[in-house]
């Protein structure tokens, strides 16, 4: 610069600031105009947030940058509170006051409280900012400053950390149960009593068929034994043989066993009156006459001197085994 | 373990692996709960595919009580009972979660009784075989040795064969009465009601507990009419109550 033109730039008078007062009141009462004048330049406005990632329930702070106003000490606050736009991101929006800019100052602030409604990703609403350009022609001195849309995010707060606390329940519910092999779950199916019954049963069966294949001649003994006369004769004649006088029992236990086998009547009590009855029951005569010589012989052998004939309960045992074919 | 149930477990995991993580667990409560839950999915679908054991009922009951479903918990001790009736550790669990129902007075039910919760019909059937020996020997000798002994032995065995066949009896006619009258679970504090709907007045002036128990006796249009401990018989909504 020339030293005349510096010289002249000193010693003139400052140029006095503009001032929203010297505008009209129609035009002070523009929509978006906040009463920001620039003398030559452009005016710009921008947002910040203090943080592009916040919490549901925690507060924002929103700051609203203005430079190159003229007439910073005059600017109005955008009353955001006052924008459905900002109400349904935001349920609280206040204003934060803060110290007012001298007149000379590059650049004016202002701040908000924002608390976001819900979680989610959104964008905060454009700005149109309009301003008073005193060097435009006079049909466009009003000009617009655009505040760009600014992207944020609002996430759930984080669940406080609840205090641990042991499970509580009765201690035999804290085990596993193992399954047990037996018995399996259920009752026995009717397969399973069949198979008892039906077992137990042919079991049974077959004990008693081999019984009397691998014994024959037990098995006919048996048979005979079926026959309570002789059962209870054979008892007797086993009893004799260890009694005082083997050869009365012997005699008493085979008549008995006549009474009890044929019919014979208990009348027939000597060896004559016992072949008497039983050849009136039809008796084969050899069976007669040994039954009679038997008896006899008891009789003889009990009146006769000791030791001369002596009849063993055997014999009248082996008798009647052999009339009911159970041995020779 | 059928097919259908292998599969079962195999998609939902080992739910013996999941209870025992949550045994692991069990200092933290809020840990351990989501394992037991774990653990009841698996052990449901266990069964619903047919590993219905006395052990898998246990685990399975144990398994909701652990994981908060009080209701739940009741209904799998009743379906494992149904099975194994006299299972000593499904009742006294039984008897346990009972004990967490806040029923009115007079309300809970008593403890399973009857010849069922005694024996077993395998002890039935060991008994039989028993008396069976006693009598096939007993016959056997009668008919082949004569043994004097033969006749009362099989007489023992016999009426051995008789208890066990009233035995038998006893425990057939105490199922069918079962299932005649199945138990049922509350799974929500109810009213039970003089009709089968929401405009008939409620029959008694307290609510049938959450877990409480009651016996189905029929079902029309969405209500069950059903019989509770101390005998009252009365109306609860199917969505109320939930089948073992």
């Amino acid at each position: 610069m020339p030293p005349l033109a510096v010289l002249l730039l000193l010693i003139s008078p400052a140029a006095p600031r503009p001032s929203v007062n010297d505008l009209s009141p129609v035009d002070r009462q523009r929509d978006d105009f906040y009463g920001a004048i620039t003398g030559g330049g452009k005016v710009t406005a921008a947002w910040a947030l203090s943080t592009d990632k916040a919490t549901l329930g925690t507060d924002l702070t929103l700051t609203l940058t203005v430079t190159n106003a003229a007439n910073p000490h005059e600017l109005s606050r955008p009353p955001l509170a006052d924008r459905d736009d900002f109400r349904k991101l935001f349920g609280v929006i206040e204003d934060v006051p803060g110290p007012a800019p001298p007149p000379d100052a590059a650049r004016v602030e202002f701040r908000y409280k924002l608390r976001p409604r819900a979680e989610g990703k959104y964008s905060l609403p454009e700005l149109k900012y309009l301003y008073y350009a005193q060097a435009a022609p006079p049909d466009r001195r009003f000009q617009t400053a655009f505040v760009a849309a600014v992207p944020f995010s609002v996430t759930k707060p984080p669940v406080p950390k609840s205090p641990v606390v042991p499970l509580d329940g009765p201690t035999q519910f804290f085990q596993v149960r193992s399954a047990a092999v037996f018995p399996p779950s259920g009752g026995p199916s009717a397969w399973w009593w069949a198979g008892l019954l039906g077992g137990a049963a042919v079991l049974t069966a077959g004990w008693i068929v081999g019984w009397r294949v691998w014994y024959p001649d037990a098995a006919r003994l048996a048979r005979i034994r079926r026959t309570r006369a002789v059962r209870v004769a054979f008892d007797r004649l086993r009893t004799a043989a260890l009694s005082p006088d083997p050869t009365a029992d012997t005699a008493t236990a085979f008549r008995r066993y006549l009474h009890d086998r044929f019919g014979l009547p208990y009348s027939a009590t000597t060896p004559a009156e016992v072949a008497t009855g039983l050849t009136e029951l039809n008796l084969p005569p050899d069976r007669i006459a040994e039954a009679e010589q038997l008896l006899r012989r008891c009789d003889a052998a009990r009146f006769a001197a000791a030791g001369d004939i002596m009849v063993s309960p055997d014999e009248a045992l082996r008798l009647i085994e052999r009339w009911e074919g159970v041995a020779g | 373990m059928t097919p259908v149930a292998l599969l079962a477990v195999l998609a939902l995991g080992q739910p013996d692996a999941a209870f025992r993580d949550g045994l692991d667990l069990r200092a933290d409560a809020s840990a351990a709960r989501p394992k037991f839950v774990e653990a009841a999915k698996g052990y449901d679908a266990a069964w619903q595919a047919g590993e219905r054991t006395a052990a898998t009922a246990t685990n399975r009951a144990r398994a909701h009580a652990l994981a908060g479903d009080l209701p739940g918990a009741i209904a799998a001790a009743h379906a494992g009972l149904r099975l194994a009736p006299y299972d000593a550790d499904l009742l006294r669990d039984l008897d346990t979660l009972r004990d967490a129902v806040e029923y009115p007075q007079a309300l809970r039910p008593a403890r399973p009784g009857g010849l069922r919760s005694r024996v077993s019909p395998w002890d039935v059937l060991a008994f039989a075989a028993l008396a069976s020996v006693l009598a096939g020997v007993g016959l056997a000798r009668r008919f082949t040795t004569r043994d004097g002994w033969a006749v009362p032995l099989a007489a023992v065995g016999g009426v051995g064969l008789l208890v066990a066949a009233i035995a038998g009896w006893q425990l057939a006619r105490e199922e069918r009465r079962e299932i005649d009258r199945p138990v049922l679970v509350v799974v929500r504090d109810t009213t039970p009601r003089k009709g089968n709907g929401d405009t008939y007045p409620g029959l008694t002036e307290w609510r049938l507990p959450r877990g409480g128990e009651v016996r189905e006796l029929h079902r029309r249009g969405g209500w069950v009419q059903a019989e509770l401990a101390n005998g009252v018989v009365g109306w609860l909504p199917e969505s109320a109550v939930i089948v073992p």
